[in-house]
């Protein structure tokens, strides 16, 4: 899978974050407070000002300390009702609907549609649920302030912050009921579109070798689902399918001849959940000399850099913490390279990669194994326990090649002159075990559950001051800011082609091309100007908004990858450290209103 | 109570809902393909579009998938659509296809009837996502998903001829003369999925390729509508109404490279003649409402006629041309007199402008010599034979013109000479020449690449009605080049062998007008600097 970021382990990524989240944390609110305290000293004086801020303060700190778990809880209640009474039921059937049709429609000729499937339910499952939060959070307090419901509420003995707190849950009952419907759902469409069996016809099959029995058995199965496979045996009753579309069959026989029964079993390969171990990867250039990263070979993705082939150009990866005990038959590894011809060649014959395995402390390296290189698929290899060096020495994997702290060094070359293997640092990765696809699924969803709390807290945040257009409009851009935040970083870092964003308006409505340097002047001046303040701006809006793309797992389960506790526990910090200060600062505006007082 | 009566009215509309999605299954079904490749006809809003033949673009789009989703964009389908083509765009770019795949179908749903998406997306799969796999089989798989694509689009765009051209093209052209043309055929010959239950003599990928361009002629004159070309503007009928000819063309060509000759080769060849021949009897728009006819019939009218006028007008003024371009040599100015003497490959920048200046002043037309006669004595009759002459001149190159442009003389000719026994023969010979060079029985091989070279300049000089009708083609460079590649192979043959290549080697004049490269002649007649690799055939 990519993995443009590499992760971090929880600590570092904790004290790191928290820090940004204290500076802006203590940034809002000082800007709060000085906002407070300026509009207050305008009307009132500055004295006043002093005072009924710092009481309001202390008024605000003194009823969040005295929520009431049970009239919150009355209260979700009862918004809970209101939602169900509005969105809830339009929005399971619209998403049943849109699975049902979707999924006649969904690419039966696709590479892999498996991920296709997983993607579509996975999105459609996050879009409408992210819709459904959405509606629900900004419609419900303007809606009660517009028909006056509101009062029957805050009449009673009521803190406004349990106020703000109760929709806010009810809110997240609601949206948590239907993502389990989803998810429920979801999971039922993806394990019934994916599973199908194939005929395998007698007349399709023939026998290689002379002898009896199934050894040398070949053939192929009956298309389904837009595909088909062809088939060997391997002598011993064990037959299997090639992979075709990202998944194989295992084959069984009973008989021989032309009365010979064959039997399909279910798709393997799909809906896994690996565990990997992930490595360091660093590079030695053509000459053999150490290198931060590779070639490039003019791809506008650089994701991956490139080593020639026939040359000392060499992919290193480092890992370490491996440990015997859990890697008894052998070192599983997973590779996924790309390949880059200067020239054909040999159309037929994939371009070879050699394979090494090197003790980072004693040097001790195994014999190349070679292999030829498959684009887009993910090539198993298991390294056994038992190997040889280059003069042919028996080699222990553990003894010998992995350290005592459980580091080794898996160098990769391509052997063929003048062709390119592509690599990144998730490329190659040990498979450490499988965990359970439903419990990965389950997990994918955890993510969605998290997004939907952002969406729901910041959307009921805008309804506290806002009217419902309004209010809408700057959840949606939230939300979208949320999703682009990799492009508004690249805004607030200046990093965009054509300038910043006046002067790409200035180009769109002039027609002038992204490269035509403009003529020194005020408008250039001017333009330069508002282009710094907009991307101050954004540079700020950057630390605000929430990252939901970050809080997505979706590629880790299309992909087949078990989501890491750890990420899911980064995910979980992060949602409450920011779902915790918008509710304080829902609350605080929401005091604001007469209606609260 | 009112809570309860609302909660119950609830579930009996979702009930209903429930209920009506069944018989809004059986109306939306769409049309399918079994297990055993019979089409299943899906619901009967399917069964209605096939029976009327009903297009989109008329009805306005009937596919509740499509429907949905230009609904749920709120009138906001071209920024869905532009944000789809973003998408899609970073899906090529960090090369995940299957999630390129996809956006695409989204795209093609939300604008079914743009027909610019099927055709630069379809181009996109077969062309600029297959070359990004390295297996020769997921390039195969890609090409096609490409083509499956198109013809994806002619559902919803029913008769589009640009979509089926589009089809014909990449069938023909992608499988054709790709690099892994060898491999593609092969591949798309055996492709089940692709071709269902069609006989193998219907999988070459040429003769589908065929297929498809002669149901967009169909379409053509059914509906009137050309094929669009680059940018959107009417494709040119010269261009599409050679394709399937051109097809067939290339069909007999390759096969006789695949190993098949005799009479199923000159059955080829007979059948492109055929339908090469055809394609020139039609009256063909050319553009300014005039047609032209590119078959050698109406060619050699005009070369005819432009002779017997040209003489006509001659015998009229005799020797009145020659003496007006005397008068006006003799009046240009002295330095551009000057020029004109200097060979034109010595004459610097200056010289070059002067001569450019000079040139149309001697052009002494038809009309300039019918009026060099005196009145009264034959003047009016030369104007009129020199008026006419200009005209079949003009007819002439507009004729010379079209027919170069589909080099529909050299088709012409290639596919006479490929029927003659020499030619068939000389294929087969040349063709187990380089079998027996790659089993290195080098002797043999020698012995059948020289007979073959021999059969081949037999067909060169063979007298037909009293003329050396083939001898053309050694100038052609398409047939030229394709002997001086075989005879880099002989020669490397005869390399290993340690012979001497024949000083009396029939197609030396192929050798000496096609080798560029130098690499077929022999090592004596090389330039020194020129290297000499061993050509050792290559690997099918």
């Amino acid at each position: 899978m990519v993995l443009e970021t590499e992760p971090i382990p929880f600590w570092p990524w904790l004290t790191g974050t928290a820090h940004e989240w204290w500076q802006v944390l203590l940034g809002l609110a000082l800007l709060g407070l000085g906002l407070g305290l300026v509009v207050r000293a305008v009307r009132y004086g500055p004295l006043d000002a002093v005072r009924t801020v710092s009481r309001g303060v202390w008024a605000a700190i003194v009823d969040l300390a005295r929520i009431s778990p049970r009239r919150v809880l009355a209260l979700a209640w009862l918004a809970r009702r209101e939602a169900l009474h509005r969105w809830v039921l339009m929005a399971f059937v619209l998403f049943s609907l849109l699975l049902l049709f979707g999924a006649w429609f969904l690419d039966e000729l696709s590479n892999d549609p498996s991920r296709l499937y997983l993607a579509f339910v996975l999105e459609m499952s996050r879009g409408l649920l992210l819709l459904l939060a959405l509606l629900l959070s900004v419609a419900s307090i303007p809606a009660d302030l517009a028909q006056r419901t509101i009062y029957t509420v805050v009449t009673k003995p009521v803190r406004a912050s349990e106020l703000v707190l109760g929709r806010l849950l009810g809110f997240w009952m609601v949206g948590t009921a239907m993502l389990v419907m989803f998810g429920i759902v979801g999971y039922v469409v993806v394990m019934r579109g994916l599973t199908h069996a194939h005929e395998i016809l007698p007349q399709h099959v023939s026998n290689l070798s002379e002898s009896s029995g199934d050894a040398g058995l070949t053939g192929r199965t009956e298309t389904t689902r837009r595909h088909h496979h062809t088939f060997t045996f391997d002598g011993q009753g064990r037959g299997r399918t090639e992979p075709t579309q990202g998944h194989w069959h295992a084959v069984q026989v009973e008989g021989s001849g032309s009365s010979a029964k064959y039997t399909v079993g279910s798709p393997q390969g799909w809906l896994q959940a690996r565990v990997p171990i992930w490595g360091k990867l660093h590079f030695k250039d053509r000459s053999g000399a150490n290198a931060e990263k590779g070639v490039s070979v003019g791809e506008e993705w650089a994701y991956r850099s490139y080593i020639e082939g026939g040359t000392l150009a060499t992919a290193i990866w480092r890992f370490d913490g491996l440990r015997a005990a859990e890697f008894p038959q052998g070192l599983p590894l997973e590779l996924t390279i790309r390949v880059f011809r200067t020239y054909k060649g040999d159309i037929v014959s994939a371009v070879q990669g050699g394979l090494r395995l090197r003790n980072p402390e004693t040097g001790v390296t195994s014999a190349e194994r070679t292999f030829p290189a498959h684009e887009f698929t993910t090539d198993s290899l298991l390294i056994p326990t038992k190997l040889f060096d280059a003069d042919g020495q028996p080699l222990e994997l553990f003894r010998d090649l992995v350290t005592p702290s459980g580091a080794v060094e898996i160098e990769l070359q391509c052997i063929t002159p003048s062709q390119y293997f592509g690599m990144a640092q998730p490329d190659l990765y040990v498979r450490a075990s499988d965990r359970s696809f439903t419990l990965n699924f389950v997990k994918c969803y955890l993510g969605v559950w998290l997004q939907m709390l952002v969406l729901t807290a910041v959307g009921v945040l805008f309804s506290t001051f806002l009217n419902l257009p309004v209010a809408l409009m700057a959840t949606i851009g939230t939300l979208l800011g949320g999703y682009r935040l990799d492009y508004i970083r690249e805004l607030a870092a200046g990093r965009m082609v054509g300038g910043g964003p006046i002067e790409q308006i200035v180009r769109l409505f002039t027609g002038m091309n992204m490269t035509t340097k403009f003529e020194e002047g005020t408008q250039r001046t001017v333009m330069t100007m508002a282009d710094d303040a907009l991307r101050w701006l954004f540079q700020r809006l950057t630390h605000v908004l929430p990252d939901f793309g970050a809080l997505s797992d979706t590629s880790f389960v299309a992909d087949g990858f078990d989501i890491p506790a750890v990420r899911m526990l980064e995910h979980s910090v992060a949602t409450l450290a920011f779902v915790v200060p918008v509710f304080v600062a829902s609350y605080l505006l929401f005091r604001t209103r007469e209606v609260a007082r | 109570m009112r809570s309860r009566q609302q909660f119950v009215r609830k579930i009996v509309y979702l009930a209903v809902l429930a209920g009506l999605l069944l018989p809004l299954s059986w109306l939306s079904q769409p049309a399918s393909v079994d297990r055993g490749g019979q089409r299943q006809p899906g619901g009967k809003l399917a069964q209605l579009r096939d029976d009327y033949s009903l297009s989109q673009a008329r009805l306005g789009d009937i596919d509740p998938v499509s429907e949905t989703m230009k609904l749920a964009t709120l009138g906001m389908r071209g920024p869905a659509a532009n944000l789809l083509w973003t998408k899609a765009l970073y899906y090529q770019k960090i090369k995940d296809f299957t999630n390129l795949s996809a956006t695409l179908e989204q795209i093609t749903k939300l604008q079914p009837n743009f027909i610019r998406v099927w055709i630069f997306q379809g181009w996109n799969l077969s062309y600029n996502v297959s070359v990004e796999f390295d297996d020769y089989r997921d390039r195969y798989f890609w090409v096609i998903r490409g083509v499956r694509f198109t013809q994806e689009g002619l559902e919803y765009n029913r008769d589009e001829p640009t979509l089926l051209r589009e089809v014909g093209r990449v069938i023909s052209r992608k499988m054709g003369q790709s690099d892994e043309h060898v491999q593609f055929r092969k591949l798309f010959r055996a492709d089940d999925d692709f071709h269902g239950s069609s006989a193998d003599s219907e999988r070459d990928s040429w003769r589908v390729g065929k297929k498809w361009f002669e149901r967009c002629v169909e379409v053509i004159e059914k509906t009137g509508r050309r094929p669009k070309g680059s940018m959107d503007s009417e494709a040119s009928p010269l261009m599409y109404l050679a394709e399937a000819p051109l097809c067939q063309l290339y069909y007999a060509a390759t096969i006789e490279e695949e190993g098949t000759f005799g009479d199923e080769a000159r059955a080829a060849w007979a059948e492109a003649q055929r339908d090469w021949e055809a394609y020139g009897e039609q009256d063909i728009p050319v553009g300014s409402g005039t047609t032209v006819k590119l078959g050698e019939s109406n060619y050699r009218f005009y070369i005819d006629r432009v002779n017997e006028f040209m003489q006509r007008l001659e015998d009229s003024a005799p020797g009145a041309r020659e003496r007006l371009l005397a008068e006006r040599r003799a009046s240009l100015p002295p330095e551009e007199l000057q020029v004109l003497d200097i060979p034109v490959n010595q004459r610097d920048e200056a010289q070059h402008a002067l001569a450019a200046k000079a040139y149309p002043k001697l052009i002494v037309s038809h009309i300039d010599v019918a009026n060099s006669l005196p009145p009264g004595q034959g003047r009016n009759q030369a104007l009129k034979l020199a008026v006419e002459l200009t005209n079949y001149e003009i007819w002439k190159s507009e004729v010379e013109f079209h027919r170069s442009t589909v080099n529909y003389g050299y088709w012409q000719l290639r596919a006479e000479a490929e029927q003659e026994p020499e030619a068939l023969a000389a294929h087969e010979l040349l063709f187990q020449a380089q079998q027996a060079h790659r089993d290195v029985d080098l002797e043999k091989a020698a012995e059948l690449y020289t007979a073959g070279f021999q059969k081949w300049a037999d067909l060169l000089n063979k007298d037909v009605r009293g003329a050396k009708k083939y001898v053309s083609l050694v100038e052609d460079g398409i047939t030229g080049e394709m002997m001086v590649d075989t005879i880099r192979k002989y020669r490397a043959c005869l390399k290993q062998l340690d012979a001497p290549f024949p000083t009396d080697f029939p197609l030396a004049r192929t050798i000496e007008l096609h080798d560029q490269s130098g690499q077929a002649q022999p090592a004596s007649d090389r330039p020194a600097e020129q290297s000499d690799p061993d050509a050792t055939p290559e690997a099918e």
